[in-house]
C-alpha cells in the first residue's frame, strides 16, 4: 500500500480537488497551530493558514513524492506566515520549528507560546473523553486501535500479532474509530 | 453514511487502502449530496482528530481549541480554489540533494554537446574554401529554391536564363569572329601601306605586295 498522502497528492494532480479537500482536513490544526507561534491573532492566522493551502494547490503540479506533503506543506506554511510578518513591518523569528521536532515542540523564548491554563483545560477534557471512550471499548476493538494509533504497526502486524485475518483487523480498526467518534465529537463540537 | 465508505475512510487515513479505494472514496464525495459530502467530510477531519489525540500530538503541537482551525475553514479553502487550476510543472534546476551519479550524467551531457558543438563549428570553418568554391553552384540552386513558390514563374524564368545563356553564348562567338576578320583586314591594310611606303622609298625596296602576289599566281 502507497502512503495515503501521496495518494491524494496523485488524484489533486490529476485534478481532483476533493483530495485536496480531504489534505486540508487533515492537516489544517497542525498547519494553524504551527503558523500560530508566528502570528498571534486568530483571525491572521486563519488568513495566513488558508493563504499557505492555496498556495501549496497552486503549486501542487511541483511536488515530487520525495519528501512527505506535510514536509512540503510545512515549509510553505513558515514561509508563509514570515511573509506575512514581513508585510505587515513586523521581524519574523530568526528561528524555526523543525518539522521534524513539531510534533513535540515545546516552544522557545523567541517563537510564541500558545499554552494558556484554559487550552491546557479543553486539551486535558478531549483527551479525557478520548480516554474514557477508548476504554469502555471491547477487548478486540481497542487492541486493535491501540496497536495502529500507540505503536504505529501496520495492519498485517496487527493481523500477525493478534492472529487474526487483514479484514479483520481493518473492521476492528474501523469500528473502535466509530465508536470513540460517537463519544467524542459533542465534547469537539461543544470546544 | 454506508459502513462500507466509513471503513474506507478509515483504512485510506492508515495508508492501508489501495488506488482503487481512493478513487472510490473521492467518486463518493464527488455523487453525495451537499449533506453526505458534509458527514464523510466531518468522519474524515474527527477520525484524524481522535488519531491525534490519541498519539498525544495536539497537546504536543498547542492544539488549543483558540488555535485550530474553525469548523468552515476547509470549505472556505475549497470554494477559494473552486475556480482555480494548480499552476504547470516548472523547469527543475539541479540540487545538492541529487544524487552524485545523477549530477554526474548531466556535467557529462553538456560536456558532449559542447565537444560535438565545436567540432562542428571546426568543420564549418574547414569547409569555408569549398563553400566559396561551391558558391556559383549554390546560388543558382538557391534561386531554383526560391522560384519554386510559383511554378509558373519559375518555368517562365528558367526559359528565359536558357535562352539568354544560348544568346550570351553564340552573340560572343560572332563577336569573336567578327573581331578576327576585322583584325585580319586591318593587319592587311598594315602590310599593303607598308610595302607600297617601302616600294617608293628605295629602289632595292621589297617586292610590291601585288607584284608578289601575282608571281604567285604566275
Amino acid at each position: 500500500m502507497s502512503d495515503a498522502d501521496a495518494q491524494l497528492v496523485a488524484r489533486v494532480q490529476q485534478g481532483d480537488k476533493r483530495a485536496f479537500d480531504l489534505l486540508v482536513l487533515k492537516y489544517q490544526h497542525k498547519i494553524h497551530s504551527l503558523i500560530s507561534r508566528y502570528v498571534r491573532d486568530h483571525a491572521e492566522v486563519q488568513d495566513v493558514a488558508q493563504e499557505a493551502f492555496i498556495k501549496a494547490f497552486r503549486a501542487i503540479n511541483n511536488f515530487r513524492s520525495e519528501s512527505a506533503f506535510y514536509t512540503w506543506m510545512y515549509r510553505i506554511a513558515i514561509n508563509t506566515a514570515k511573509n506575512h510578518l514581513v508585510s505587515r513591518s513586523r521581524r519574523p523569528p530568526s528561528t524555526d520549528v523543525d518539522v521534524d521536532e513539531s510534533d513535540d515542540y515545546s516552544g522557545s523564548n523567541v517563537l510564541q507560546d500558545t499554552q494558556t491554563p484554559e487550552s491546557i483545560l479543553h486539551g486535558d477534557e478531549v483527551a479525557g473523553v478520548v480516554k474514557q471512550a477508548l476504554d469502555s471499548l471491547p477487548e478486540d476493538l481497542r487492541t486493535a486501535v491501540t496497536l495502529r494509533e500507540f505503536d504505529g504497526l501496520s495492519y498485517e502486524d496487527i493481523a500477525d500479532v493478534m492472529s487474526c485475518p487483514v479484514g479483520t483487523v481493518r473492521s476492528r480498526i474501523f469500528r473502535a474509530r466509530e465508536a470513540i467518534d460517537k463519544q467524542v465529537r459533542p465534547t469537539l463540537h461543544r470546544l | 453514511m454506508k459502513d462500507q465508505l466509513s471503513e474506507t475512510i478509515s483504512a485510506v487515513m492508515d495508508s492501508q487502502a489501495d488506488d482503487l479505494e481512493v478513487r472510490r472514496l473521492l467518486k463518493a464525495l464527488d455523487n453525495a449530496s451537499e449533506e453526505e459530502a458534509a458527514a464523510i467530510l466531518a468522519q474524515w477531519e474527527s477520525f484524524h482528530s481522535i488519531g491525534s489525540v490519541l498519539r498525544n500530538e495536539s497537546r504536543s503541537n498547542n492544539e488549543t481549541p483558540t488555535m485550530r482551525a474553525s469548523s468552515n475553514f476547509a470549505a472556505s479553502v475549497s470554494a477559494a480554489i473552486a475556480d482555480e487550476a494548480p499552476m504547470d510543472k516548472v523547469a527543475r534546476r539541479p540540487s545538492k540533494s541529487d544524487p552524485m551519479w545523477q549530477r554526474f550524467a548531466v556535467a557529462a551531457s553538456v560536456t558532449l554537446a559542447i565537444l560535438v558543438g565545436v567540432q562542428e563549428y571546426e568543420s564549418m570553418q574547414a569547409g569555408d574554401a569549398s563553400y566559396t568554391a561551391d558558391n556559383a553552384v549554390t546560388v543558382p540552386a538557391l534561386q531554383s529554391v526560391d522560384q519554386s513558390v510559383d511554378q509558373s514563374v519559375v518555368d517562365l524564368t528558367a526559359v528565359q536564363l536558357a535562352s539568354s545563356e544560348v544568346a550570351l553564348e553564340s552573340s560572343m562567338s560572332e563577336a569573336e569572329k567578327l573581331e578576327a576578320i576585322e583584325a585580319q583586314e586591318r593587319l592587311n591594310e598594315y602590310l599593303l601601306e607598308h610595302t607600297n611606303h617601302a616600294a617608293k622609298q628605295s629602289g632595292q625596296g621589297m617586292i610590291p605586295f601585288a607584284r608578289l602576289a601575282n608571281f604567285e599566281d604566275e
